[in-house]
């Protein structure tokens, strides 16, 4: 069979970006080689390989078909498990300490994952099964085994890709996951001290949260958030039954080491927990900084406009996602404590 | 379209230009008289060169010519906001006004620099010659001796006192005085035109074998395009030019390689398409 590539082309290479030229679906690669993604986000781990004056200069661009080639030839590891969350709510905790285990590989909010999921916005005739394909080969094309150590794979979605919910289900029906979310006020507050890309209107397209550009941009500002905030723990709610685990805030860190691990499937011995506590003990965003909780804080620090926004639109939702996980661990407990 | 012709054929020359690393000119200056120009300068005129990082010992200048007209200005800037003059200090050698008026090509900076005996001038390029703008800079020796070691891209260059060098000095090159006399060179940086070209090796037949006319040239980005290309299928070259994580380094590497294999680019050129490079990195996100 005729070959786009030469798969030893591609060894240590990994997709950086998922871009569209003259209206076709393109990759850019960038060298990785054995580098581990080490930090919080994978647009820093790419960004450390930019600064590389090879990397930058040898860039190679392929049409999407080579992922699926690539796939073929190198399907990678299969995801052990997802992480949606309603950003601000303790999910680059959740990663981190995920990869605190030196063969758990996370990619962190990838953007050429997120571009790939957004893909119909660009090619309004996008099939939905296309766009599982081209995700299935993303997402294997990420998941290669960069040091040969590596032996569970995690994704941590953006938090607007929580709205993708059941496709990336059909595209992945066995691979466990967790919504992570926390207090409304205390995710608006920290989302208006520093506003996340779906938080601004027109930053992610506007049919994205099903608004047109008009409603998004006559609504107040906290009453926008509010909503995007509700569409995304709606949709985490709405199939939480389906493979998923609820997570709130307030469980972290220990949830972590107690239930999570155990719920994808990691057995992990006392030093491996040990390893994962003591990610909890830095913060994940800053590791200078040690992780504490700062809910007083950022309540203390909320206007009435969110507060009044958060009631309105969020608080309804998150008392539905507070009694459906209380439900849950009452059903199928994870961990009792005794054990 | 005429000057886009003679452009090409400019960084045509250029390129040829660039892939000869030094090169004597006909032409022999004595020594003896230009040492007469200099005992009319005096002791406490010589200052220290500018680049105090690069030398172990003792390495001194005076400009005869130099941006603004200031003997002290050793800086011979490219893009000098003033133009290039003689210096109070030419009109005491006449020997050098009379070499001078024998380069029938605009002149920048004119120097005498001095490295000390016992001096040495760490590896270096010079980063002030714009290629882009065909500068070209001449080396014509005055005081030296056989223990002086002039190396340029890690080869020996053996220049006697009197000669006249053109010397690719963007390239890493190092010196070192291990004689007990001071050596003193007249540098002349000047801009490329006909009749400076006329002069160097411009003629495929005597001096290079795989020089090409000017229309088989295909431009620098062209050509460090389909090195580009060639390097992505070539896994050994790859890991080689991943070498160096350093910027100068690697631009080095890749110029060498880009050589070897027969693609004809700059330093300049693979500097600019780093730029280019991070710039379109940078700008990724927009459509």
């Amino acid at each position: 069979m005729d070959r786009l590539i030469d798969a030893d082309l591609l060894e240590g290479w990994i997709p950086a970006r998922f871009y569209w030229r003259e209206g076709k679906p393109m990759v850019d690669w960038c060298y990785l080689g054995r580098e581990r993604f080490e930090a919080a986000f994978f647009e820093q781990t790419i960004g450390k390989c930019m600064a590389q004056p090879f990397n930058l200069l040898f860039r190679q661009q392929t049409p999407i078909e080579v992922l699926k080639e690539w796939h073929e030839v190198r399907p990678g590891l299969k995801p052990t498990g997802f992480i949606f969350h309603m950003s601000r709510s303790g999910s680059t905790l959740v990663s981190r300490m995920l990869a605190a285990i030196p063969t758990n590989v996370v990619i962190s909010e990838a953007a050429p994952i997120d571009a790939t999921l957004r893909a119909q916005f660009k090619s309004p005739e996008l099939s939905d099964d296309r766009r599982i394909s081209w995700l299935r080969w993303m997402v294997s094309a990420l998941a290669q085994r960069w040091r040969g150590e590596e032996q569970h794979f995690f994704i941590k979605f953006d938090a607007w890709n929580t709205l993708e919910l059941p496709l990336i289900r059909r595209a992945f029906p066995e691979v466990p996951w967790v919504f992570v979310y926390r207090d409304p006020v205390e995710v608006m507050v920290s989302q208006f001290n520093q506003r996340g890309a779906h938080m601004i209107p027109g930053v992610l397209p506007f049919g994205l949260f099903g608004m047109d550009m008009e409603t998004a941009t006559s609504l107040p500002p906290e009453e926008y958030c509010a909503k995007v905030l509700a569409m995304i723990c709606k949709v985490a709610l709405q199939h939480s039954g389906e493979g998923g685990r609820l997570v709130n805030y307030r469980q972290l860190p220990e949830v972590v080491p107690e239930s999570l691990l155990k719920f994808f499937g990691l057995h992990c011995s006392d030093s491996e927990l040990e390893t994962v506590r003591a990610a909890a003990k830095r913060d994940a965003k800053n590791p200078v900084f040690t992780f504490q909780s700062d809910s007083q804080k950022k309540r203390e620090r909320a206007t009435n406009a969110i507060h009044e926004a958060a009631a309105k639109w969020l608080y309804p939702v998150y008392e539905e996602l507070e009694a459906a996980r209380q439900a849950h661990r009452a059903i199928q407990p994870q961990y009792s404590p005794g054990q | 379209m005429n000057d886009s012709h003679i452009n090409s054929r400019d960084i045509a020359i250029k390129r040829q230009l660039k892939m000869i690393s030094s090169f004597k000119l006909p032409f022999y200056f004595d020594p003896g008289l230009l040492q007469s120009d200099l005992d009319q300068i005096g002791p406490d005129e010589w200052v220290a060169h500018f680049n105090q990082d690069y030398f172990e010992g003792e390495w001194t200048g005076v400009a005869l010519r130099s941006s603004g007209g200031d003997p002290r200005q050793l800086y011979s800037q490219t893009k000098a906001e003033n133009s290039f003059t003689d210096t109070p200090i030419l009109e005491r050698c006449p020997r050098v006004r009379e070499i001078l008026t024998i380069f029938q090509c605009p002149l920048l900076s004119v120097r005498f620099l001095k490295l000390a005996a016992g001096s040495l001038i760490r590896e270096h390029r010079d980063y002030d010659l714009g290629f882009e703008e065909c500068q070209l800079r001449l080396h014509i020796p005055v005081t030296t001796n056989p223990d002086v070691q002039f190396f340029l891209d890690a080869h020996r260059i053996d220049m006697r006192a009197g000669e006249c060098w053109y010397l690719d000095l963007g390239l890493p090159h190092w010196i070192e005085n291990r004689s007990a006399t001071d050596r003193i060179h007249l540098v002349i940086d000047c801009e490329l035109n006909e009749w400076l070209r006329g002069l160097l090796p411009a003629d495929a037949s005597s001096k290079r074998e795989s020089i090409k006319s000017d229309t088989e040239y295909s431009s620098a980005p062209e050509e460090l395009e389909r090195f580009r290309q060639a390097v992505l299928s070539d896994l050994k070259l790859q890991e080689r030019l991943r070498e160096t994580a350093d910027r100068e380094s690697f631009i080095r590497l890749l110029v060498g390689e880009g050589q070897r294999l027969g693609y004809c680019f700059t330093g300049a050129d693979a500097d600019n398409a780093l730029r280019a490079a991070q710039q379109a990195w940078f700008e990724r996100w927009i459509d």
